[in-house]
Formats: structure tokens, C-alpha cells, sequence
């Protein structure tokens, strides 16, 4: 490489000069003037640009001095080494948990009686399960079986791998006992997981290691060709009259020829199946989403299944079924429901048709089922007493108040007696003040749908409730009187309007607001929105679950529960509230079963040792690379040196030549 | 032969002057300064006719004789038409385009041209002007009006595309374009091959036509005293040969001679005056000489050339 630039000093000196000419015909050409003697014709030049070729091969081939570390070998301090076990879901795949055992077992073997070692568990959470500390008080030869304890005590979790919280748990360790010690001469942790491609490593990025600290990984991925397929959960599909469908998304592994799999709906309370199972092809590239139709009478906790593979991790799928809700209702007033200014008209309209929750006729027999009661007809005191008992036991009721009569029986329903009511002779009012906050009109909330200027009430009463009063004002008229009120009785829930509902009254029931209101109104009686049913271990907050009284698996009724750390279906009780069915699965990142790549924690800033044990194909050609070279070319820049001084160089190169240039261009005008 | 030109400028700063029709207008008056007269003098108006004299008639054109015989006024009426059409040829190629100095030949026969056409100008001669390389290009028919000048100036001024040399297509040109007779200044290196031009020569002098060459080189080309060992290229035929000029100096001023011979001996065979001139030769001189030169053998036979009936 360095040839180039003398050959092309030496191929100079052919004149290449061009002069134009006008009369070249009346000239013969000359014999060229031919250098006998090989002579360089700026041996300053030819040294500077030899000097930059080499300097750049030298900086492009990154070079390293092999050091004699692992960082200075001193024999008088001593070695700290953390082993990080994955006890993650993934690691339930026979034989890795018992391999991740015996590698932990080996490294305590080897260590010398110098060495302080500590020992950390880590899947979602990460836990020191021997300290430094703890290492070092023990007898040098008791500490084999120590950690052998330890480490029979535990076992496999259904967790996710968060690496990089036991990394940053691991480095603290490592400051901990380096400060303890007064120094050490390396810092190895050693990773011993499968290190699937579900690791989450993110937060590797932002770390900050200490000086002569190295990363080993120990791999106890399965030699196994045959990857699995595995089930994630997707959510429940749109019911379009047929049952919600179950949606899942199965993953195989990229490029393998395609293959039918058959998945099957099992009931999760006594495990038997139901409906036939439901083939699929998986293509090649690996993944598929698949609607798995449930059925309307299909019971509500169900288990997905992929055939007869559903042994292993993420091949099960726990779900619950939303099960549509009823509502009672009842409509307290005239019973025409053909005359178009009866309210029952635009409310039985209204409900026809609602699939969650379905209304169905009231049943006092049943009072502590949600139910939605419609007053529109002042009560009698025997009328307004079973009301209060369906109040008290947590049904909702509407009053439309249109005359004082109506107004007083609101005021008892609510337990209040001394509401001063009035009847208006004010211009026809609108909506002055709504509380948007409130879940009577939260679906309104947007600023698109906000707009209640077009609802006017011509006849509304006027409503002055006492100080000491318990009734939220929800809404108020135009002129500051209270329109749309609330009242908590009991568990259940007394709305009360200051105005009729005919479209004498107002257009409030013509206005495309009156159904979702109506609706809302109802699926705060039949409980509330839906809440999420499904989710993965480790995520238990998106359940939003209240204090927690009691917990039943569905799933393994004979098994006590006391925390939700098991894939399955749990029932869920609470204080005040309905008892609840929850599904946990195994997290979506347990189910990988490809490896991470070395490369991916190059790019995060991984000072790397090597693998301790290769079992990935992926892997072995950064396990084959040697510890020295790797660490030592990790460390070492010099070859951003070498560029430096290239540049250098090129610049000194320039000026030289400008110079020569210059110099030579006065010689040849002369000539 | 009067005496040459007093000292003029030197050619290289007056070439430096960007404005061609400033430049000429130096030239000029050197030129005027040189010649005790005007080389193409009585190419006066024509007498037509007499008029009978009203008020306001110029008084230098009473005929006092004709009032002497008849006791009347006469205004003599002119025609007004010159009886010299000139035409300035120049060659544009891209051989004219060298120079050994800052200047090349192009800009020193440009200078020539545009001085020649004011000189004829300011005499009320009809003058035009064609550019030509391997053919005629821009042509500036001979007429005398307001701002014709400006426009051979202009016309002159346009940088050259750059194309070979071939004079005798474009005298054949000049030839099909100029019906009546012309004065033909052809200014050129005349470096092309006698054979593929002096036959349109002979067409264009058997057409009664008066040409005149003006041969402008460099002095590089007659000597040689220029550049060094190098690829030499041909400006218009890209030919390149390594040339050492210290080798080859000899041979080519024989080769040059012989040619410029050659050339001299193509004009004086169709009885066309002929001048060389260098790039370092003072302008004036150069014009001056190449003026003087014509009026001697060719007086009397200028074409046009009518007898006044005054």
C-alpha cells in the first residue's frame, strides 16, 4: 500500500504538460526527453504521503496492545465477582433452570478464597440473594453450600426479564463492596439466562460502569432446532351479534416452512374443552393473527390452548369473557307509550335495542341487581318507600320533575325535606353551567359535543335547596337555578331534572344527546365501564383493582391464593364492589425464543467479556472471539489517534506541496 | 509613400481597453494623426441636379456660376450615395484565439477591424461586417444609417464559438452575399493551406470585387520563441504531438516561411494587396502601412469609383 505513492512519484515525472498551439502542422513532432536515472522528484512529498497512507491503514486496522489484565492482576487485592441468575418464565424451559443452577454452582467453584462474590435474582423485580457482605463474613469453606441453599430455594418465576434493573442493582453491589474493601482488581458480573430476545436491556444504555468492570453472559439457551409457536393475547373483537371473537397473534420462528396449527377453547373452571378446535396456517414469515370465534353462550373464563403443545411457556392463554350486563328498568308514570309527548315514548325508543346493559323488566324480587328506575309521575308514600328500598340497595332513578308534586317526591327520595320549589314564568331557559367533570355529563366533555345551547325548557321549576344539603347540583340553568341534580342514597344513585322530558318541555329527548346520556346514565347502574380482565404477571396495575379483600383462583380452586404472581383466572372481591374476574398470562416477552444478538449490547455500551458457555448458533462467533482482543479493543482508541495524526499530516502534505507549487510555477513561465 | 505612423501607443495597453469602439476611436486617431490625408478621398456625394433656390436653402450649395450665367439661383442637389461599399471580414476561428502574450490575435485583428470600419464610417462609405470560421456566422450587411456602427461594433465585440478555419468556404460566402462591388478587408492568420482557399479568392477578385488581406500573427508563430517541451495541441484539429521547441525552431520557421511565401504569392497572383502583421507591431503603424499600401498600385481602379459631372 505504501508502493502507491512512490510509483506514482516515479510515474510523474512523464511529462503530462499540454500547450496549445495554433500551426501545429508546420511542427514535427520531438523526441521525448527520457530521465535515465530513477530520481523522486520531492522526496519530502513521497515521505509525508507514505507517512499518511500507513498512518491510516494503521488507524482503519484498530489496533490494540494486549494488556496483561484483565485489569492489573495484583495478587494482594481481590476479585469481585456477581453472578445475576434469570429466574424469569422463560427459564421454566427444561433443562435451563437446573443449567443456570450448575453454571452458578461452577463459578463458586472457581473462585478463590480472595474473591468476594455476591449472588443476585432478577425476572420483573431483582433481589441480592447473597451480599458481599454476607460472602465475605462466611468460613471460605461453607460459602459452596451457602450459596447452594440459596439457590435450591429458588426456582422459576412467570415474570419478565428486566436485565438492566439487575445490572444497575448489580453495579451498586459492585460499589458497595468496592468501598468496603478499599478496591478491587476487576469487576466481572456474570449473566447467567437464556437471554431470549424478550430481555428487556433498554436501560443499559444509560449506566455507568465502574473501572475494570467486565460483563460475562452465561447462555443456557436450549440446543432444541425446533422452535415453538406461541400465543399472545390480543384483546376481544367486536361483537357483532355472534359473541366478541377472541383475538390472539401466534409467533413461530422467521423462514420456517409453514405449518397448520389448531388452537382450542377450554373452560377454565372444570378444564373441559369447548366448541372444536379452530386450524390455522402459520406461514413462513412467522407470525399470524388469528379471530377465534367464542360464541354467545360460551361460559366466561376460558383458557386458549395451541393443540397438543400447550405444555410449554406461552402456548396458554388464560382470558376472560365479557359477559353482556341487564339492567332492570322501569318506567314510573303514564303507560301510553304511543303518545309522543310521554316521555316513555323516547325512553322505551331509546333502550330498545342496548346490548350492554341489556334492560329487562324490573324484578323486586331481585333488589340488588343493578336497575334503572324513571320517575314521571308524582309517587305515593308506598311507592316512594320501595323506591327508597331500591335506592338504598344501589339501583339509579330519574326523577323528572315538570311540577312541585314531582319535585317533593324527589326531595323524598333523597331524605330531604325542605327543598323550596317554584314553579317559573321566566323565558324559556338553557343550560347555564354543567359540570363536565361529573360522570353524568363526562362523555360530553369534548369541546365537539359540549354545545347544549339548542336545548332550551320553557317550563322549568325553580329549586332551592337548603345549605346543609347533600345533592350535588350537577347543572343549572341560565338564571343560576339548579337544573340536573344527584343525590347518593344508599349504594344507589337519585338524578333528579328540574324540567319534564316532553318536547313541550323541551327538545332535550329529540337532541342526539339524549341517548348517550340515557346510556351512560345506565352503564353506571349496571357497574361502570368495562374494566380490562386480561393482562400479563408483572402488570397488575392496569387492572386498576381496588383494595383487595379476597382472592379466588378460578383456575386451581383447591389452591390458596394469597398474591396474583400465577398465570390463571382469579376472582377478585373487594368492599363495595361486585366480585370480578381477572385472567393473568405469562408476559408476551417470556414467549421469545430467539437469542438476543451480541451486537445489541455492543450498541449499548456493554463492556463485554465473553460467554462463558456457548449453546446458541448465534453466538458463537462472539464466543469464539478472545476475551483480550474484545476487551482490550473495546478499551483502547487508538486508532482515533492515528486518524489525528493523519489529518495532521495531509495538512503538512498541502502546505509542502503548495509550496513546491509555487516554487516550481516562476521556473517553468521562464522556460 | 508618406512617412509612417507618428509613435502610437503601445498595443498591449491599448488592447487592455475593454470598449472596442473606444479602442478604435484611440486607433483612429493615431491613424489620423499618421496619414496626411485620406487614403479613399472624393468618395463624396453625387451631383444630381439643380433646383431653383427658395429661402432657407443652405448657401454653400448656390451654384455661383450657374447664377453668373442665368442670373438665377440654383441649389445643387446631391445624391445621396456613396460608391464604396465595404466589407470587413474577419476570422473568428479558433487559431485566432492564440496568443504567446496576455493578448490573443483574435483581440488585435478585432481592434483592426473595428478601426476600419469607423475610419470608413466617419468618411460616409457604407461599411458592413461578417465574422467567419469554417463559415460565415454573423453578418452585418454595408449600410449607413444611425447606430450602425454600434452594431458592427457589438457584432465584433461577440465572443467566437470556436470552430477550424475554412476561408475559402467563407469567401465563397461573401461572394453569393456582396451583388455589387465591394472593398473585401479580410483580416486572418491565413495559417490554413494556400490550396483550400486561393481558388475562392480568384472567384471573389474575378467578380470585380476589391479585397485586401490584412495577415495578423502572432510573433510566437514566425519565431517559435515560445512555451517548452510538452504535448503540443492543435487549437481547431485537437492534433497533439510532443514537441521540444528547442528541437523543432528550425524546421518550423522554414516551414513557416515557406508557407507565408506561399501566402504572399496566392495574393499577389489575383492582384490582392497583402500585409503581415505581428500582435506586437503598434496598431496605428500596423494601420497606417496597411492604408498607405493601397493607395498607390490601386488607384484609379477602385471599384465604384464614378467621375463627379462637376
Amino acid at each position: 500500500m505504501i508502493a502507491g505513492p512512490i510509483v506514482a512519484h516515479l510515474i510523474r515525472r512523464a511529462t503530462k504538460d499540454r500547450l496549445e498551439f495554433s500551426a501545429i502542422r508546420f511542427l514535427s513532432p520531438s523526441k521525448p526527453r527520457l530521465d535515465r536515472r530513477s530520481r523522486v522528484q520531492h522526496p519530502l512529498l513521497l515521505l509525508l504521503r507514505c507517512l499518511i497512507v500507513a498512518t491510516l491503514a494503521l488507524a482503519f486496522s484498530r489496533p490494540f496492545w494486549t494488556q496483561t489484565t484483565p485489569p492489573v492482576a495484583s495478587e494482594q487485592q481481590p476479585r469481585i465477582v456477581i453472578a445475576l441468575l434469570d429466574r424469569s418464565a422463560s427459564m421454566r424451559a427444561a433443562p435451563r433452570w437446573s443449567d443456570a443452577v450448575a453454571r452458578v454452582e461452577s463459578i463458586v467453584a472457581e473462585l478463590k478464597p480472595s474473591d468476594v462474590f455476591s449472588l443476585v435474582a432478577f425476572d420483573s423485580r431483582t433481589e441480592i440473594l447473597l451480599s458481599g457482605e454476607q460472602w465475605q463474613s462466611a468460613l471460605p469453606a461453607e460459602r459452596a453450600s451457602i450459596v447452594s441453599a440459596l439457590l435450591s430455594d429458588q426456582s422459576p418465576s412467570w415474570s419478565a426479564t428486566h436485565l438492566d434493573n439487575a445490572i444497575a442493582t448489580a453495579l451498586e453491589s459492585v460499589r458497595e463492596i468496592n468501598e468496603s474493601i478499599g478496591g478491587s482488581s476487576s469487576n466481572e458480573l456474570i449473566v447467567v439466562s437464556d437471554l431470549t430476545t424478550g430481555t428487556r436491556v433498554a436501560g443499559l444504555a444509560g449506566l455507568d460502569w465502574p473501572a475494570h468492570t467486565q460483563v460475562k453472559f452465561d447462555s443456557v439457551t436450549t440446543t432444541s432446532n425446533t422452535i415453538p409457536v406461541s400465543l399472545q393475547w390480543l384483546g376481544w373483537g367486536a361483537d357483532l351479534g355472534a359473541g366478541a371473537p377472541a383475538r390472539v397473534r401466534l409467533s413461530g420462528p422467521v423462514g420456517a416452512p409453514p405449518r397448520t396449527v389448531s388452537l382450542q377453547l377450554i373452560n377454565a373452571r372444570d378444564n373441559t374443552p369447548w366448541g372444536s378446535a379452530v386450524e390455522t396456517v402459520l406461514p413462513s414469515s412467522g407470525t399470524q393473527l388469528v379471530s377465534l370465534p367464542v360464541g354467545q353462550e360460551a361460559p366466561d373464563a376460558l383458557r386458549i390452548t395451541l393443540g397438543d403443545e400447550a405444555k410449554q411457556i406461552g402456548q396458554s392463554l388464560f382470558v376472560v369473557r365479557h359477559l353482556n350486563r341487564q339492567i332492570q328498568f322501569k318506567i314510573w308514570g303514564d303507560a301510553n307509550a304511543s303518545d309522543l309527548s310521554n316521555p316513555r315514548f323516547y325512553l322505551q325508543n331509546a333502550v330498545t335495542g342496548w346490548r350492554d346493559p341489556a334492560t329487562i323488566a324490573d324484578d323486586p324480587t331481585q333488589p340488588e341487581a343493578p336497575a334503572l328506575h324513571v320517575v314521571t309521575n308524582p309517587l305515593g308514600p308506598a311507592e316512594i318507600t320501595q323506591l327508597q328500598s331500591r335506592l338504598t340497595a344501589g339501583a339509579f332513578v330519574l326523577v323528572l320533575a315538570n311540577s312541585p308534586a314531582l319535585a317533593t317526591t324527589a326531595a323524598t327520595l333523597a331524605g330531604e325535606t325542605d327543598w323550596l320549589v317554584a314553579t317559573s314564568s321566566e323565558p324559556p331557559l338553557l343550560f347555564g353551567e354543567i359540570d363536565f367533570s361529573h360522570p353524568l355529563f363526562a362523555s360530553f366533555a369534548d369541546p365537539r359535543f359540549s354545545d347544549f345551547t339548542r336545548i332550551r325548557f320553557t317550563s322549568p321549576l325553580s329549586l332551592t335547596l337548603p345549605a346543609d344539603t347533600a345533592t350535588v347540583v350537577v347543572a343549572r340553568f341560565d338564571n343560576g337555578q339548579p337544573a340536573v341534580l344527584e343525590t347518593t342514597v344508599g349504594r344507589g344513585r337519585l338524578i333528579t331534572w328540574a324540567s319534564g322530558w316532553s318536547p313541550r318541555e323541551t327538545p332535550w329527548v329529540l337532541s342526539t344527546k339524549f341517548v348517550p346520556w340515557l346510556q351512560a346514565v345506565a352503564e353506571r347502574a349496571a357497574g361502570g365501564a368495562v374494566p380490562l380482565a386480561v393482562t400479563d404477571l408483572g402488570e397488575l396495575t392496569r387492572l386498576n383493582l381496588p383494595t383487595v379483600a379476597g382472592i379466588t383462583a378460578i383456575t386451581n380452586p383447591d389452591t390458596a391464593v394469597a398474591e396474583l404472581n400465577t398465570p390463571g383466572i382469579y376472582q377478585v372481591t373487594a368492599p363495595d364492589t361486585r366480585p370480578r374476574l381477572i385472567a393473568l398470562n405469562v408476559p408476551a416477552s417470556e414467549t421469545y425464543s430467539e437469542v438476543l444478538s451480541w451486537d445489541s449490547f455492543e450498541d449499548l455500551g456493554v463492556p463485554l467479556g465473553t460467554t462463558l458457555a456457548a449453546t446458541s448458533p448465534t453466538e458463537v462467533t462472539a464466543t469464539e472471539l478472545p476475551e483480550s482482543a474484545l476487551v482490550s479493543e473495546s478499551r483502547q482508541r487508538a486508532w482515533r489517534w492515528f486518524i489525528l495524526l493523519a489529518i495532521g499530516l495531509l495538512i503538512i502534505e498541502g502546505l509542502v506541496a503548495l509550496r513546491l507549487n509555487r516554487a516550481s510555477r516562476p521556473a517553468l513561465s521562464n522556460s | 509613400m508618406s512617412t509612417p505612423a507618428a509613435p502610437s501607443a503601445d498595443p498591449l495597453a491599448l488592447l487592455a481597453v475593454k470598449d472596442l469602439s473606444l479602442r478604435a476611436k484611440f486607433v483612429m486617431e493615431g491613424v489620423q494623426s499618421g496619414l496626411h490625408r485620406s487614403p479613399f478621398s472624393g468618395f463624396s456625394s453625387e451631383f444630381t441636379e439643380y433646383r431653383q433656390y427658395s429661402p432657407g436653402d443652405d448657401l454653400r450649395y448656390l451654384d455661383w456660376r450657374a447664377y453668373a450665367r442665368s442670373d438665377r439661383y440654383y441649389i445643387k442637389k446631391y445624391e445621396d450615395e456613396t460608391n464604396l461599399r465595404a466589407l470587413i471580414l474577419l476570422d473568428v476561428s479558433r487559431s485566432m484565439s492564440f496568443g504567446s502574450d496576455a493578448h490573443p490575435k483574435i483581440e488585435y485583428a478585432r481592434t483592426l477591424a473595428a478601426t476600419l470600419a469607423r475610419f470608413l464610417h466617419e468618411q460616409r462609405d457604407i461599411v458592413g461586417t461578417a465574422l467567419f470560421d469554417d463559415k460565415v456566422r454573423d453578418v452585418i450587411p454595408p449600410r449607413w444609417r444611425p447606430g450602425h456602427l454600434n452594431h458592427i461594433f457589438a457584432t465584433l465585440s461577440r465572443e467566437p464559438v470556436g470552430h477550424d478555419t475554412d476561408i475559402g468556404a467563407a469567401l465563397g460566402e461573401v461572394a453569393r452575399l456582396c451583388r455589387k462591388r465591394t472593398l473585401v478587408l479580410l483580416i486572418s492568420d491565413f495559417l490554413a493551406p494556400v490550396e483550400t482557399w486561393s481558388t475562392a479568392l480568384g472567384e471573389l477578385t474575378a467578380a470585380r470585387h476589391d479585397v485586401r488581406a490584412l495577415q495578423v500573427l502572432d510573433p510566437a508563430e514566425l519565431t517559435l520563441d515560445f512555451g517548452r517541451a510538452a504535448v503540443w495541441e492543435d487549437l481547431e484539429n485537437r492534433e497533439s504531438r510532443y514537441v521540444d521547441p528547442h528541437q523543432a525552431r528550425a524546421e518550423y520557421q522554414t516551414r513557416i516561411n515557406a508557407h507565408l511565401a506561399a501566402v504572399k504569392g496566392a495574393f499577389d497572383d489575383h492582384g490582392v494587396l497583402h500585409h503581415l502583421t505581428t500582435t506586437d507591431a503598434p496598431l496605428t503603424d500596423t494601420l497606417v502601412t496597411f492604408l498607405q499600401a493601397r493607395r498607390g498600385p490601386t488607384r484609379g481602379s477602385r471599384a465604384g469609383r464614378k467621375e463627379s459631372p462637376a
